[in-house]
């Protein structure tokens, strides 16, 4: 008669088979591709549905943001049998509408041609010339192919894996199984201490089950840690490895995405209006969501200010000597500007500190090319949010004021600068946020980091600037580096700083001939080296090759103290 | 490593426990040793020479001890000379250098040197075995590969408790590895994870935001709130170390003695320090303070004894001031105690309430110079305790401090560390057992769940 061990081993084993299916059936994504093009075009989402049945609601989905025209990819690793396709379009407005054309699924090999078998809900379709029309009576427009789809995953068996892991699998749970069962045998232990330990050893080896092997967290906006040997290639011992395989081992742990969600959003629900989480506040009230930069309103001390101010002096003097404008930008931070909304504080130092440098700077220095626009930009809210709710940065709206602002102030030394008029671009409101120069809509970073699932928090809408003449602008570069060019523009300019400038630069690029874009707060930016966000001695080369008319110098308030570590030598 | 880090709770301690209740009992030490050596030398692998030097060091000193027995006071001695010169040169050194620079206007530059994690521990266990030796408690230990588990057996060994060797001899050389001890040892591991995950940490924020400020710039109603907070802090991050000490030993078959006696119920000092930190406590009265003559010579020699035991209580914690005040400030307590017989037990109702009053007081404001910095900063974040300063810029609102969750676990915390729940693992009505092991998972489940979000960490471009 077989044991009851070995059967409870061999159901044992085969979970751990099925499992473990990742590893010795390697499934490859089904890719899908079509070209869209439509100037009113939001988002599209692709749908593969697991079931052919019409009303099924069991479907994966991705889904991107389009810029006008755009040929669009998606990797779809689930479902492996797909039986329906659709795609939701969400449009800005019901004006003109798109077409859509050469669908390919699983690289090329399945062709979606047979245009007549799709069919629309919120738009009415029309084909010519190998192309799919739809001209829109709803924003949500929602095509359908009618055929049910004939095609699966393709897959790869390895017999081999699967062998080592039942045999290993089985051989472990036998051990496990009778060593519990000879406790029970021998000694009559209660069955529900004995589940009890069982559930908790199970629970223990589910982080190491499987490892992530993603390179990146798209909501933590970092590389993922890598893995460090104990011995490094010249046979040298690695003694940080511990640190490294902690910091492995928790960036890669199974289940790492789903369990912080969880424990974000339990954590959401369960408080009630004010919610602090990985030094952000959350304000279910008002929707806001703002880093915390307190710490950072500390007024700076006297040497602070003398040094901030001298390496300031220094690089307008060497401005100077090469006949080029500087411009030192401060914007506020969101925390500072947005006070009165966050009940938490009662008493914010404000933004003493920066009016304090910029009153030392003239003095001592006389710099008047420090900008520190707060007032200007309350002056001209008119009732409109200046920052986004979700996200620490300028609105395209305050993003506008600024740049009025800056241009107004440059026109004195620049004189052939125009403001482009508000006329000149598409003026909309949308609910989600937008700050990089690639113009793609998404929740705010901070909701973002935040790792949680509150639609209520994003419900606020803002104005949004596009420019009606993009074909003018040429770009070029990476986000790191960017070139813009505008024949209709005057002046060279140079701009450096954080994140703040991107909204900036969206109207900058409309008024200079050209820009030098160096977004110098992220390490991605490779040229130039610099041991420091703003090291100068870095960048004069850069400057002196291009020659530009003016150089704007941009940090938002809350990490202002970055201005420390310009000249490297000052270093005590 | 730490217990409460991923690493630990879902790699090492599932690997270790596989391998060592998997294999066969001979085997059991070398595992542990193993463990241990990896365990200690994850965060700071140079450190581990310390250690091992230690044990070598105790190893020799305690053989001597036996084998010369006319010369063995000198052994003794050698051997206390050289493990305190260790524990002064790495932890103390700095401080003393800082005080007589001070008060001679001296320029004696600093050592660039880091306290090795655990130093005060294992240095006093390495103690407790050569004098234990000396007093003929014991053998020596001719196995150098047992003394080396005794010293750096990973449950206790960076944080308590102070197991004295007379209490684990015989557990080193042989011991019974059963379902019962893995059963009752993984719940005493669950409820000190949970201790240290879901109270400790979220009070412990609570605290932390507080002692961040300068001490003048929060009401007098926050000072409390800070004060009570970091006292329950305290309490469950350091007993829910010892808990899963003592859980994870019994896993390995081991029994540690207990550490935390419910030490907030205390109706004087000297009762809490019967209950607090017990395997300190009583590791100061049987290598120093019966050594000094105890309460056995006269009336004024126990006060002087008790004040350097208290003294050295609080150097022990760390070098700084504030630890040698903190010291003092509870000797001087339990001085007062045994000369007023404040201590004594009493019937009257009205009295104990008064006393655990006093008892909450002492220790609370304890508590504050234990937190603080430096003292400048405790002594001004006493006197606003009692409105006592003129307190200005204001930043915060108590919305920023505590939400219901906070004071949940407030509540949760004072309820806890009263002996409510005290024999609940015990259990064996079935209905009983079955509700306190699904409690447990809840809480492990909920504590793993912290652990795991706390290695969530978003990167923002703000800094370089």
């Amino acid at each position: 008669m077989i044991k009851k061990r070995v059967i409870i081993s061999t159901v044992l084993t085969l979970l751990a088979v099925w499992g473990s299916h990742n590893y010795w059936l390697n499934v490859k994504p089904i890719d899908l591709s079509f070209k869209i093009n439509g100037d009113n075009i939001q988002q599209v989402e692709a749908r593969l549905y697991k079931y052919a049945n019409e009303n099924s609601e069991k479907f994966y989905y991705h889904r991107t943001d389009v810029n006008v025209k755009e040929h669009v990819k998606f990797s779809f690793k689930k479902p492996y049998s797909p039986k329906r396709l659709k795609l939701l379009i969400s449009l800005n407005s019901l004006e003109g509408g798109g077409d859509l054309c050469e669908f390919n699924l699983k690289h090329n090999k399945i062709k979606l041609n047979d245009f007549e078998n799709f069919s629309a809900k919120g738009a009415t379709l029309k084909v010519k010339d190998n192309k799919l029309y739809f001209s829109p009576t709803d924003k949500n427009v929602l095509i359908s192919y009618n055929k049910k789809l004939k095609l699966n995953a393709s897959t790869k068996f390895d017999f081999l894996v699967l062998l080592i892991i039942a045999i290993i699998t089985y051989l472990f749970a036998y051990k496990i199984t009778s060593y519990l069962a000879d406790f029970k045998i021998n000694k009559d232990k209660s069955r529900i201490d004995i589940v009890f330990l069982a559930i908790f050893f199970l629970i223990l080896f589910i982080p190491m089950m499987r490892i992530s092997n993603e390179k990146t967290s798209k909501s933590e906006n970092r590389t993922l840690a890598v893995y460090k040997p104990l011995f490094k290639s010249k046979g040298s011992l690695n003694f940080n490895y511990g640190k490294d395989f902690d910091n492995w081992f928790s960036d890669r742990f199974n289940l790492r995405e789903k369990i912080i969600f969880a424990q974000h959003q339990a954590n959401y629900k369960v408080r009630s209006n004010f919610v602090e989480m990985n030094n952000k506040f959350i304000f279910k009230n008002n929707g806001y969501i703002i880093n915390n930069y307190a710490k950072n309103f500390i007024p700076f001390t006297d040497e602070e200010l003398e040094r901030y101010s001298r390496n300031i002096y220094k690089f307008n003097k060497f401005c100077e000597d090469n006949n080029i404008k500087l411009y030192v930008v401060i914007p506020p931070s969101q925390l500072s500007y947005n006070q009165k909304y966050i009940l938490t504080y009662r008493d914010l130092h404000k933004e003493d500190r920066v009016v304090k440098f910029i009153d030392y700077a003239k003095k001592k220095y006389n710099l008047t090319n420090i900008i520190f626009p707060e007032n200007e930009l309350r002056k001209n809210e008119n009732g409109e949010l200046i920052y986004f709710k979700t996200d620490h940065h300028l609105t395209d709206y305050g993003s506008y004021i600024l740049y009025k602002h800056l241009i107004n102030t440059m026109k004195k030394d620049l004189p052939l600068l125009t403001i482009t008029q508000q006329k000149d671009f598409k003026i909309y409101k949308r609910t989600l946020t937008r700050y990089e120069y690639h113009r793609n809509f998404n929740e705010g970073c901070e909701y973002i980091n935040a790792k949680i699932k509150a639609p209520e928090l994003l419900k606020t809408e803002y104005i949004y600037y596009d420019y009606k003449y993009p074909e003018k602008i040429k770009i070029t570069g990476t986000k790191a580096h960017k070139t813009f060019t505008n024949n209709d523009g005057h002046y060279k300019l140079l701009i450096m700083g954080d994140s703040y400038m991107e909204n900036l630069l969206y109207f900058l690029n409309t008024s200079f001939y050209k820009i030098e874009k160096y977004r110098s707060n992220i390490d991605q930016l490779k040229n130039p080296k610099r041991k420091s966000e703003f090291e100068i001695k870095a960048y004069e080369k850069i400057i002196k090759d291009y020659k530009p008319d003016a150089i704007i110098l941009i940090k938002h308030s809350g990490t202002l103290d970055a201005i420390k570590d310009m000249y490297p030598e000052e270093v005590d | 490593m730490l217990f409460s880090s991923m690493t630990f709770v879902f790699m090492f301690l599932p690997v270790v426990c596989a391998l060592y209740l998997l294999s066969n009992k001979r085997f059991h030490n070398p595992i542990l040793l193993a463990a241990s050596i990896i365990f200690y030398a994850w965060g700071e692998p140079k450190y581990l020479a310390i250690m091992l030097l230690t044990i070598l060091i105790n190893y020799a000193g305690a053989i001597a001890v036996e084998k010369f027995n006319s010369h063995k006071k000198f052994w003794l001695i050698s051997t206390i000379v050289v493990d305190l010169g260790l524990l002064i040169y790495f932890k103390y050194f700095n401080f003393i250098i800082d005080n007589i620079n001070n008060l001679f206007h001296a320029h004696i530059n600093a050592l660039d040197v880091i306290m090795p994690i655990g130093i005060s521990f294992y240095t006093f266990q390495a103690l407790s075995y050569v004098i234990d030796v000396f007093r003929g408690d014991c053998k020596a230990q001719k196995d150098v590969y047992k003394l080396a588990l005794y010293i750096c057996l990973f449950p206790q060994l960076i944080a308590g408790p102070i197991v004295k060797y007379h209490d684990v001899a015989e557990q080193i050389e042989d011991r019974e590895v059963n379902f019962d001890k893995v059963n009752i040892g993984v719940k005493r591991f669950i409820i000190g994870l949970s201790k240290k995950m879901l109270i400790a940490n979220t009070l412990g924020a609570i605290a932390d935001k507080i002692f961040t400020q300068p001490a003048d710039t929060f009401s007098p109603l926050v000072a409390w709130l800070g004060s009570i907070s970091y006292t329950l802090q305290l309490y469950y991050d350091f007993s829910g170390y010892s808990d899963m000490a003592i859980g994870l030993g019994l896993i390995f078959g081991f029994q540690f003695m207990e550490n935390f006696n419910y030490p907030y119920i205390s109706k004087s000092i000297t009762e809490f320090w019967r209950r607090w930190h017990i395997s300190l406590s009583t590791w100061f009265k049987q290598y120093l303070y019966i050594p000094l003559g105890g309460n056995r010579i006269n009336k004024n020699r126990t006060y002087i004894n008790l004040g350097i035991v208290f003294l050295l209580t609080g150097v022990w914690h760390g070098a700084s001031w504030n630890f040698v005040f903190w010291g003092l400030w509870n000797g001087f307590f339990i001085i007062l105690e045994k000369m007023t017989g404040w201590h004594n037990d009493t019937d009257k109702v009205p009295v104990k309430i008064l006393k655990h009053i006093y008892t909450i007081f002492v220790f609370v404001l304890g508590w504050v110079m234990f937190r603080a910095d430096n003292m400048t900063y405790a002594w001004t974040y006493l006197k606003n305790m009692f409105g006592l300063v003129p307190v200005h810029d204001i930043t915060y609102t108590m919305m920023y401090y505590v939400d219901n969750v906070e004071i949940v676990t407030l509540l949760a915390g004072i309820l806890c560390a009263m002996p409510i729940f005290k024999n609940m693992i015990y259990v064996e009505n079935k209905a009983a057992k079955l509700a306190v092991n699904v409690w447990l998972m809840v809480l492990f489940i909920l504590s793993s769940a912290a652990i795991a979000a706390s290695t969530y960490n978003p990167f923002i471009y703000f800094r370089f």
